[in-house]
């Protein structure tokens, strides 16, 4: 009897929190089964199954699990992440997430769609965790092994992302479940990456994710990159945006620099805290790079949101007036959903590189322009 | 001693009706907004971010022509997430600020756990005016909403029977200003019975004309209660001729989403449970409930559902991936109309038409061996 297959989409929290799910699971004894990177057809196929209306990035989601659930995975790995801190929630679609996916894809797959919700008490997360181990071990020695275990490669991830690495970056060099044997620079060993693989795209667009300031050579400007891990780290969603400021000599920092206490002080210290654990994060960062502090200078920032997005719509908005009123930062609120034309965006990124090195070294630009939005 | 304020309240439905009314009660100047109208939500539109929730749009449309009449205070709820709404009047302050109006936003949160800070919010807002005061300005309001409830289930009633369209309507929209003027317990009680029998005695038509149609409605709170919003869909559907029941009516909404929820006590127990095969989660705002709903009407014989949410909620849009699954595990037609400031008057007509005769028909046809499928094809064309 071969062991229980587990799958796992590569998509939405995927990108925050696989490297804890990943270790816990096999640390239990099932095989992972990470999803190939996205693909056009990940897109496309997630399309025809999801709403019209919901995000792109769960429509991403649903690609990536209607990829698992073909390969025939016993379980389909879809928790309910309600809540993964006091007084803060994720999104209502990742909490409806389950529902959804059994509502919309009828997997005759098992679904692990255990709750957590750690909004009233961190320690629900013992009782989620348990409803997760149940299908594939019931012995309590070996949860409580799995969880330390996959608490302190998650807590090794997490200081890696403070280092400035991107998250699959990290989950390489930590060789977590789905990445073991991948190096850097071979990381499209899945199958369906290799219909991904084309010569109209340079090496470096096989890697979205790969690639750190501090490696960058060659650049002028440095760029702070706001947005969902989601929608930041999956480089065909976001139509390869990361590589293509990298070529016009960007360097990029991204939110998940930032340490969980400069995100919290920040959080504390706005009028009102907000509910929303990523929106903490990118307020954190949006208002600690518009006061320019020693830990980083940026030149501009680039808000990347999905096209329908709640928390975003109004957080980003919000981020965007302060950053205005604080500073003169430039500030580009990209809005991307499966529509989104690959020339439009390059335009409108050349436009706004051009601008920051155009009032870096011009002569005198009499503070103008302040907020810019080309 | 700094000049007396000038109280404004967004509208939502009949919400600044029995609001104005307890704060007046306790002494205080309130100045209301007009109706939500086409300029109301230009402005609204204008200084708000493109793809925020509709709501807000016209929540800040209101502001801005109260502040034009000489508001100065806004009273304004709050919630703790994860729907938007928790966070609107964050953003709204500052749109406000950055547009030039010198307004001051007082926020009724619903505390986490602490009536008395929500009950001394209250107070210092009247001035430090004794609890008694407080209490009966509060029991005064709620008389209102409980009123104004009643006129609309009353209408709800009798508008599909009508034998001339709009009498209902016009009766009810003279009850609620009878209510609205209405400055004593006992004249609020008074406008209620004149206006439930003005309802009652309505002209019906004659039983031929009748289709016998229920409707349930569903959905996100402000857009069920506010008819600019849905563009009036309750009185659409009533000259449709379909009798019409609404989830949410705002007294009931006010007392589990402010009262209980601050007790922690929950009376959506029943809705909860009718929604668990489906969802068998909260995911904020009203989307487990327009779930449940919609399970609830479907066991009440209804023939029925619309589910109205503004565009991009996301509770809503939970509820509406799950939806097509209920209404064909229950065989109950469900059509979701999804709006906001771009939705046309024309295009909802349509396809309320639409949905109505699709029911009609199958409620003529109901056992017969009438094409399952043509039905649902039909809806999907609709919704």
């Amino acid at each position: 009897m071969g062991c229980i297959s587990v799958g796992i989409p590569r998509a939405l929290l995927y990108y925050d929190y696989h490297p804890f799910w990943a270790t816990f699971i096999k640390e239990l004894g099932a095989e992972i089964v990470l999803s190939p990177t996205t693909t056009r057809h990940t897109i496309n196929s997630g399309l025809g199954k999801a709403l019209d209306d919901v995000c792109l990035p769960v429509k991403v989601y649903y690609g990536h699990a209607m990829w698992l659930l073909e390969q025939g995975v016993d379980i389909l790995f879809a928790p309910r992440m309600v809540s993964v801190e006091p007084r803060a929630y994720t999104c209502p679609k990742l909490m409806g997430l389950p529902d959804m996916i059994r509502s919309n894809l009828s997997p005759r797959a098992g679904v692990i769609d255990s709750c957590v919700d750690m909004s009233k008490s961190r320690r629900q997360l013992a009782a989620a965790l348990v409803n997760v181990a149940i299908p594939l071990s019931k012995n309590p020695l070996r949860i409580r092994v799995a969880y330390n275990r996959a608490r302190a490669v998650q807590h090794r991830f997490e200081n890696l992302l403070r280092r400035g690495l991107w998250p699959e970056e990290a989950m390489a060099h930590l060789g977590v479940p789905g990445f073991e044997g991948h190096r850097e620079d071979n990381p499209g060993a899945d199958r369906a990456s290799k219909d991904k693989a084309s010569k109209d795209r340079a090496p470096d667009d096989m890697r979205p994710s790969l690639g750190t300031p501090d490696r960058d050579s060659a650049t002028d400007l440095t760029v702070g990159l706001l947005g969902h891990s989601y929608n930041l780290y999956d480089g065909e969603l976001n139509l390869r945006l990361a590589s293509k400021l990298r070529n016009m000599g960007v360097s990029l920092v991204t939110a998940e620099a930032l340490d969980n206490q400069v995100v919290e002080a920040c959080n504390q210290s706005l009028p009102k805290p907000l509910f929303w654990t990523s929106a903490k994060r990118l307020m954190a960062a949006a208002l600690t790079w518009s006061r320019g502090d020693e830990r980083g200078t940026v030149d501009g920032i680039v808000h990347v949101v999905s096209f329908g997005c709640g928390p975003d719509s109004l957080v980003g908005e919000l981020a965007a007036r302060w950053v205005r009123r604080d500073s003169n930062l430039p500030f580009l609120l990209l809005t991307l959903d499966e529509h989104s034309g690959e020339a439009g965006l390059v335009t409108r990124l050349e436009a706004f590189v051009d601008m920051l090195r155009w009032r870096r070294i011009g002569p005198d630009s009499n503070g103008e322009p302040g907020g810019c939005t080309p | 001693m700094h000049t007396v304020r000038q109280i404004t309240i967004p509208h939502m439905g009949n919400l600044a009706i029995g609001v104005k009314a307890a704060v007046e009660d306790l002494g205080l100047n309130v100045i209301l907004p007009p109706r939500p109208s086409k300029r109301t939500l230009d402005l609204g539109v204008f200084h708000s971010p493109e793809f925020v929730c509709f709501p807000l749009k016209v929540n800040v449309g209101n502001f801005i022509e109260a502040a034009e009449l000489g508001a100065d205070t806004i009273l304004m709820a709050g919630g703790v997430g994860p729907c938007r709404f928790g966070y609107y009047a964050q953003l709204q302050r500052e749109i406000l600020f950055d547009a030039g109006y010198e307004v001051d936003m007082v926020l009724l949160e619903p505390p986490q756990g602490k009536v008395s800070e929500l009950l001394r919010l209250i107070r210092d807002l009247s001035g430090g005016k004794p609890w008694s005061r407080i209490w009966r300005a509060l029991r005064f309001g709620w008389e209102k909403f409980k009123a104004l409830d009643d006129l609309d289930r009353a209408a709800n009633k009798v508008r599909h029977l009508e034998a001339e369209g709009g009498t209902t309507q016009s009766r009810l929209e003279q009850a609620v200003s009878m209510v609205d003027a209405a400055g004593t317990m006992e004249a609020i009680k008074r406008a209620l019975s004149d206006g439930i029998e003005a309802i009652g005695s309505v002209p019906r038509c004659p039983e031929s004309k009748r289709k016998g149609l229920r409707v349930g409605i569903v959905g996100e709170v402000y857009m069920i209660l506010e008819p600019f919003a849905n563009q009036r869909l309750v009185q659409q559907l009533g000259e449709l001729g379909a009798e019409v029941e609404s989830a949410i009516y705002i007294s009931d909404w006010m007392r589990s989403n402010l009262f209980l929820k601050t007790l922690r006590v929950s009376d959506r127990d029943h809705v909860e449970q009718a929604a668990k095969p489906y969802l068998n989660y909260f995911v904020g705002g009203d989307g487990l409930e327009s779930v449940g709903e919609t399970v609830n009407y479907s066991s009440r014989g209804f023939d029925g559902v619309i589910q109205v949410a503004p565009f991009t909620c996301m509770p809503e849009l939970v509820a509406e991936s799950i939806l097509p699954l209920v209404s064909k595990d229950l065989s109950i037609p469900v059509l979701t109309l999804v709006l906001d400031e771009h939705s046309g008057e024309a295009g909802l007509r349509t396809r309320l038409e639409a949905f109505i005769d699709l029911l009609h028909h199958r409620k003529l046809h109901r056992g017969t061996s009438d094409s399952a499928k043509g039905q649902t094809k039909a809806l999907n064309a609709i919704g």
